[in-house]
């Protein structure tokens, strides 16, 4: 690879001579160690979850089909049945309502909050150990030199 | 006689529609009634661009039905049923075990794809393969039809529209601005980029890193990313654009002291002819078809060590010869995708196609 005047090849040579002399090496937090969320798949909770509090609020009733006479008497059962369906779908409306509200609040705690500060927490050690390992042989290089030229 | 395209989606501003809108217009030129047919045209194209796939009829034993594959579609099992001259793009399917630990749907798209890719194998008259490294694929995979390299069109004048100034604005400060230009995806390996820039910070901290490109369908990828750079410490300094218009994208190659790729997987990578348009000096990892499409510019790197790419992006962005060097080549090497030339390249080839030569 030739550009010009320029010789990469002789460059990357004269680098990675460089790098062996100076013993430099990639002391960092390898990627493999940060955990993630495996294959997730479509339809999961959290859609599930958007479902659920935007359809928790049930209406009692529903658009009547069929012809004109089939119509007038789902009218009339229905006005019959008013009573007693009513009061039932909006207790449960008031349960859906507040099943939302804890189902949500439970999704947003703060375990979660904790177990991804935890998660970032043990990364940010990883590294700092990686760190320190440095350091520690370097000090130790550094030790053994002045040894040597202290004797 | 026709000459008709069909791919499984037309969609706006991506590469493979792109393309197929380009050569609909050389395809038009050469004298051929032509069409593009879709199963689904992005509604942001002019009315007229597409056809609905399913309106492909009629076709005669000499017409030539050319089929874009770059995805997992049924479509590729139901091209041998056009008795027809049939012709097929390769633009190259990432290979599934990348995307095994993210994502189950785009693996079982990838393996779908390859699935494709191989029942096609011995019902194609000609495969028209957008580089030499898909070429090989193909032949690997028992195509023993004739293939021939025909490069993907793009379209120069395109990126010559006005870059977002805001984007500008923001990080012309001073910084040297290392760019990657690409999906957010396993096979761009952006964490190899992420080692590099932070080896690379120590001996520049006066620098920044720009992952620029969607995560859209790779969260899980996207999000182990972003701890890995909290987690070495470098949010502040690694910028992660998402999707972004196509004036920020231009403005980010403009600010762009250098490109750094480290793709383990790319069919043909159209970032790094972007990075040479704009005089970005590039420095990529030499897999699959980077060396190919870099046509001996740029820095190819043998290793992909972070220490090593740093060293050498180090150098890059301080020695001004070696720099003005790089650009010159890059320059050079962009002549080869002049859309003149890759346009008569497709031309030559399909007319020979045609006339049985």
């Amino acid at each position: 690879m030739e550009n010009g005047s320029i010789n990469i090849e002789e460059i990357m040579a004269e680098i990675k001579q460089k790098i062996k002399e100076q013993g430099l090496t990639a002391d960092m937090l390898s990627f493999e160690d940060v955990p993630y969320k495996k294959n997730a798949q479509s339809g999961s909770a959290s859609e599930a979850l958007d479902y659920i509090s935007t359809h928790y609020y049930i209406q009692p009733y529903k658009e009547l089909q069929g012809n004109g006479i089939k119509v007038f008497f789902k009218k009339v059962l229905r006005k019959l049945m008013k009573f007693y369906v009513e009061p039932v779908v909006f207790e449960q409306n008031d349960f859906n309502a507040n099943a939302v509200t804890v189902i949500k609040s439970l999704t947003e705690n703060k375990s979660a909050d904790m177990s991804s500060k935890v998660e970032a927490m043990e990364l940010a050690h990883k590294e700092l150990m990686i760190r320190l390992d440095k350091l520690e042989r370097e000090n130790a290089e550094l030790r053994s030199r002045l040894n040597g030229e202290s004797k | 006689m026709r000459v008709v395209q069909i791919l499984p989606t037309l969609s706006f501003g991506d590469g493979v529609g792109n393309d197929a809108i380009a050569l609909k217009e050389i395809i038009g030129k050469m004298g051929y009634s032509t069409d593009i047919y879709a199963e689904n045209i992005d509604k942001r194209l002019p009315e007229g661009t597409a056809i609905k796939a399913d309106k492909l009829r009629d076709l005669k034993k000499d017409d030539v039905l050319i089929y874009h594959k770059s995805t997992g579609t049924d479509l590729s099992f139901k091209i041998d049923t056009y008795k027809c001259r049939r012709v097929m793009i390769y633009h190259n399917i990432t290979p599934p075990d990348f995307f095994r630990p993210y994502s189950a749907s785009a693996t079982q798209l990838t393996e779908y794809g390859y699935k494709g890719v191989e029942y096609l194998r011995d019902k194609m008259d000609y495969v028209l393969a957008v580089s030499e490294y898909n070429k090989s694929e193909l032949i690997r995979m028992g195509y023993t039809c004739k293939i021939d390299i025909s490069p993907s069109l793009t379209k120069f004048e395109d990126y010559e529209q006005a870059p977002d100034e805001a984007t500008m604005k923001k990080y012309r400060d001073g910084k040297k601005n290392i760019i990657f230009v690409g999906r957010i995806a396993p096979n761009k390996k952006q964490e190899n980029v992420i080692r590099a820039y932070c080896c690379y910070r120590k001996l520049n901290p006066n620098s920044r890193l720009i992952l620029v490109g969607s995560a859209n369908g790779m969260e899980n990828y996207n999000e182990r990313l972003v701890k890995y750079v909290k987690a070495l410490g470098l949010s502040d300094d690694v910028i992660f654009t998402g999707h972004i218009k196509f004036s920020e994208i231009l403005a980010y190659y403009h600010i762009a002291d250098a490109f750094l790729c480290m793709s383990e997987h790319e069919g043909l990578c159209v970032p790094l002819v972007e990075s040479m348009f704009f005089g970005v000096p590039i420095i990529a990892y030499n897999t699959s078809a980077i060396g190919e499409t870099l046509g001996g510019s740029g820095i190819l790197l043998d290793d992909n060590d972070p220490v090593f790419t740093a060293a050498v992006m180090d150098r890059l962005l301080t020695d001004d010869k070696l720099r003005e060097s790089v650009i010159e080549g890059q320059c050079k090497r962009l002549e080869y995708f002049s859309y003149e030339r890759l346009s008569n390249i497709f031309e030559t080839k399909l007319k020979a196609f045609i006339e049985g030569k």
